[in-house]
C-alpha cells in the first residue's frame, strides 16, 4: 500500500500531537512506518518496542496503543482496494503482534523462568540452611565432645598434680600440660557460646543477685591474671548502692569478665578501672552501666571498626582468637543491652556495657545495729572511708582502725559487745600474722558469732581460719542482715577418719565428691567389700562407718556383726537405696547408728559427721 | 537403655554442678559413674537375653543399677528400678525389664 501525501500528513500532525514531537522527528517516524507498509521494513516495530521498553511507562505504553488503532481505522477507511485493506491489516498485526503478542509470550516466558530460578533458589535455601544446620550441630557435638574429653584430661592432670609426686621438670611438663589444656578449653568454649548464639540455643536465665557481688565475682575471676601483670593498677569506683536485681547474672559476668579480661591482655602497665553507674528509669527498672576503660594499646579506627567482629586479633602475640569481643557483643544484643568501644590508639580504650534491669523487691538493706569493725593499714583509706559511711548512715556501728597496736589492743581486751564482722585489710605478712590470732580468738567464746573477713589480698597467701577471703574488696552486702550465712562450718576443721564401704565404685565417688567439699580435713577411706573393709578397720581407728547392706560377698549386717567382734565400734551407719520398713527394722535391731538413705542427702550426711565430730571433741 | 543413660548424664550433670562442685570433678565423676552404669547395664541385658540366671544374680545387678542411678542424682529411675525389684518374682517382671532398659 502507497501512502498518499495527504496520508502522511495526517499521521505527522497526529504523532506530533500525541507525543509532543517536533515535526522533523515525526516525520522521521511516519516515513518508518511507511516503509513497513510498503517494504516490509521492521524498523519501524524495532524502535517501538525499545521505545516500550526504555521508558517502561505504561502511560507512554497506552499511548502508543491507542495510536495504533486510531492510525489502523484511519488508513483502513482510507484504503480504496481490497488489497490496500490487507495490507494495512497484515501490518497492523504484526504489529501488534511483535509489540504486545510477543511482549506478552515474553514476559509469560520470563515469569516461568523466574519462577523456576525461584524453585532453584528455594531449594538450594533450604540444602544450604541443611548443611549449615548440620555444621552447627556437628561443631556444637564436637565441641560438647571435646570440652567432655578436656574436662576429663583436666580433671586427671589436677588428680596427678594433687597426689605430688612428680617434681622437677616432670612437674613443669604437668603444668605446661594443665596450662595447654585451660587454654583449649576455653577456645571450645567460645566456640560452643558462638554456636549457640547463633543458633538461639542461648538460654536466658534470671535471677535474683546483688550488683556489687556480681562485680566482685568479675574481678576475682580475673584476679589471677592481673597477679602476673604488676605493674597494672585496677581501679573501681563501684557504688555503694547495693542495688539486688533481676537479670541474667551470668551473661552480664560473661560480658565482663570478656571485657575485663581483653583489658589486662592489652594492658601491660598503668591502670585499669571499673566503674558502674546507675539510674532508675523507674520504681521498677534500672538502667545500669558498665565502664571499663584501660591504659592499654589502644586500637586504630580500622581496629575499632573490626573489634565485635569474629576472629579479630589484631596482635596476634597476645593469646586467644579474638572471639571473646564477639561473643561479648552478641550475648549483649541477646539480653536487650548495648556494648560500644571508644579507643585511642597507644592511650587506651573504653568500653561500655548499657543494660535496663529490674530491681528485685528482695533486696532490702538491713544492717541497723550490726557492729562492724575494720582495719586498714594505710592501704585504700578511701574505700573503707566510703564504706564507714555507707553503713553508719544505714544504722551500723562501724569502728576503724589503721593502727595495729591499738587494733591488736582492742581485739585481745574485748569482752562485751563483739563485731559482728572484723575485717581486716593488711600488708603480705600482716595477713598470715592475723590468720594465726584469729586462730587464738576463735578459741574463745564471744567470738564465736564473729565473722573474720581478710580483703585486698594482692598475694597469693594460704589463710586458714580467716571466714571469707576476698582477692579484692568484699561486698558491701557481705554486711546486710540474712544475706550473711552464719560462719560457714565447713571452715571448721574435722579431723576425723571414715570408713565408707561400697562395692560400687560410683556411690564411692559420689559420697568422697560430697563429703570433700564440706569437710576437706575428713580421711575419707573406702573400701570395695567387706573383707576389704575389716582388714582395714582391723589395722586403723575410725570415727565412723558407712556400710552398704547389699553387697556381694558379705552383706552390710554381715560386715556388721564382723565389726563388732573386733572392738568397740565408732557409729556404723547403713548405706543403702533400699528403705523399707523391714530393711529400716532390723537396722536399728542389729545396732546400727542410723540410716543414709541413696541418694544422698547431703545435708543429713554433713549433719551426722559434724554431729560425730562434734561428738569427737573436735 | 541409651534414654536412661542420657537421661542420667543430664541428672547427673545438673545435680553436681548444682551443687557447686567443679566442671572438671563433676565431668570425671559423671564419666566414671556413667561407665559403671553401662557396664552394669550390659549385664542385666545379658542375663535377661540369655535368660539363664537365678533370682539373686538378677536382683544384685537390679540393685546395683538402682543404687548408682540414686547416686548420679537419677531418682526417677531408681524408684522405677526400684518398683521393679519388688516385683521380680511376677510371672512377667522379665517383660517389664526388658521394657524398662530399651
Amino acid at each position: 500500500m502507497k501512502l498518499s501525501k495527504a496520508n502522511i500528513y495526517v499521521l505527522i500532525k497526529n504523532a506530533q500531537k500525541r507525543f509532543g514531537l517536533s515535526y522533523t522527528t515525526a516525520s522521521e517516524l511516519v516515513e518508518d512506518f511507511q516503509n513497513l507498509l510498503e517494504k516490509n521494513d521492521l524498523k519501524f516495530i524495532y524502535d517501538l518496542n525499545y521505545a516500550i521498553f526504555h521508558r517502561r511507562n505504561h502511560k507512554f505504553t497506552k499511548n502508543i496503543l491507542n495510536s495504533i488503532v486510531e492510525t489502523y481505522v484511519y488508513l483502513y477507511a482510507e484504503a480504496t482496494t481490497q488489497e490496500d485493506k490487507d495490507t494495512v491489516k497484515i501490518n497492523f498485526e504484526k504489529l501488534f503482534d511483535m509489540i504486545f503478542i510477543e511482549r506478552c509470550q515474553y514476559s509469560k516466558r520470563l515469569e516461568e523462568k523466574s519462577h523456576k530460578t525461584q524453585k532453584i533458589l528455594q531449594h538450594t535455601t533450604k540444602r544450604l540452611n541443611e548443611t549449615l544446620e548440620t555444621q552447627e550441630l556437628m561443631i556444637a557435638n564436637i565441641s560438647h565432645e571435646m570440652r567432655t574429653s578436656l574436662n576429663a584430661i583436666s580433671g586427671y592432670l589436677t588428680i596427678v598434680n594433687d597426689r605430688g609426686i612428680l617434681q622437677g621438670e616432670d612437674k613443669q611438663y604437668l603444668n605446661k600440660a594443665s596450662h595447654a589444656t585451660r587454654t583449649l578449653k576455653a577456645l571450645v568454649s567460645d566456640i560452643l557460646s558462638i554456636t549457640k548464639i547463633n543458633s538461639g540455643q542461648l538460654e536466658i536465665q534470671k535471677e535474683d543477685f546483688w550488683l556489687d557481688r556480681m562485680l566482685l565475682k568479675c574481678i576475682d575471676n580475673i584476679a589471677l591474671m592481673l597477679k602476673k601483670k604488676p605493674k597494672i593498677q585496677l581501679q573501681t569506683d563501684i557504688e555503694f548502692i547495693p542495688f539486688m536485681v533481676y537479670g541474667d547474672q551470668n551473661h552480664i559476668m560473661e560480658i565482663i569478665i570478656n571485657i575485663l579480661s581483653n583489658a589486662v591482655k592489652y594492658t601491660d602497665n598503668g591502670y585499669i578501672k571499673l566503674k558502674m553507674d546507675t539510674h532508675k528509669l523507674s520504681e521498677e527498672d534500672l538502667m545500669v552501666n558498665f565502664i571499663i576503660s584501660d591504659s592499654g594499646i589502644g586500637m586504630t579506627k580500622e581496629q575499632v571498626g573490626n573489634i565485635f567482629s569474629p576472629y579479630s586479633r589484631f596482635k596476634t602475640e597476645r593469646q586467644g582468637l579474638g572471639l571473646g569481643m564477639h561473643i561479648a557483643h552478641q550475648l549483649a544484643k541477646k539480653l536487650d543491652g548495648t556494648l560500644s568501644v571508644d579507643s585511642q590508639y597507644q592511650s587506651g580504650s573504653t568500653f561500655t556495657f548499657s543494660i535496663k534491669m529490674h530491681i528485685s523487691k528482695k533486696g532490702k538493706i538491713d544492717v541497723a545495729d550490726r557492729k562492724v569493725c575494720f582495719f586498714c593499714e594505710d592501704k585504700e583509706q578511701v574505700v573503707f572511708q566510703k564504706r564507714v559511711e555507707f553503713l553508719e548512715k544505714e544504722g551500723a556501728y562501724v569502728e576503724l582502725f589503721d593502727k595495729e597496736n591499738e587494733f591488736v589492743n582492742y581485739l585481745l581486751t574485748l569482752e562485751k559487745d563483739v563485731p559482728d564482722f572484723i575485717s581486716i585489710s593488711s600488708s603480705v605478712d600482716g595477713y598470715a600474722k592475723y590468720d594465726a590470732l584469729i586462730y587464738y580468738l576463735k578459741s574463745l567464746p564471744i567470738f564465736k558469732k564473729t565473722t573474720f573477713i581478710a580483703e585486698n589480698i594482692s598475694q597469693h597467701i594460704s589463710l586458714n581460719y580467716f571466714d571469707e577471703v576476698y582477692e579484692h574488696f568484699s561486698p558491701i552486702t557481705l554486711y546486710i542482715r540474712n544475706e550473711h550465712k552464719s560462719k560457714q562450718k565447713n571452715q571448721k576443721r574435722y579431723d576425723i577418719s571414715i570408713l565408707a564401704v561400697d562395692d560400687t565404685e560410683t556411690n564411692l565417688d559420689i559420697l568422697k565428691l560430697f563429703i570433700a567439699k564440706q569437710f576437706p580435713s575428713v580421711t575419707l577411706d573406702l573400701a570395695s567389700g567387706g573383707y576389704e573393709a575389716i582388714g582395714m578397720f582391723k589395722i586403723k581407728k575410725y570415727d565412723m562407718v558407712m556400710v552398704d547392706l547389699k553387697m556381694p560377698g558379705l552383706n552390710g549386717f554381715e560386715v556388721f556383726e564382723k565389726l563388732k567382734k573386733i572392738g568397740t565400734l565408732p557409729p556404723v551407719y547403713a548405706f543403702s537405696a533400699d528403705i523399707y520398713k523391714s530393711n529400716i527394722d532390723k537396722i536399728e535391731e542389729v545396732g546400727f547408728a542410723g540410716l543414709i538413705e541413696k541418694p544422698l542427702q547431703p545435708q543429713k550426711l554433713y549433719s551426722i559427721i559434724e554431729r560425730i565430730a562434734d561428738e569427737a571433741d573436735y | 537403655m541409651k534414654q536412661i543413660i542420657e537421661r542420667t548424664m543430664k541428672v547427673a550433670y545438673d545435680y553436681l554442678q548444682n551443687f557447686g562442685f567443679e566442671e572438671d570433678k563433676v565431668e570425671v565423676t559423671v564419666n566414671k559413674g556413667i561407665k559403671e552404669l553401662e557396664n552394669a547395664f550390659d549385664k542385666l541385658q545379658n542375663l535377661v537375653e540369655n535368660m539363664d540366671f537365678d533370682i539373686e544374680e538378677l536382683d544384685n545387678i537390679l540393685h546395683s543399677i538402682k543404687g548408682i542411678l540414686f547416686q548420679l542424682g537419677n531418682a526417677n529411675d531408681g524408684s522405677t528400678l526400684d518398683t521393679l525389684r519388688a516385683e521380680i518374682t511376677h510371672e512377667n517382671a522379665i517383660k517389664k525389664i526388658e521394657e524398662f532398659i530399651q
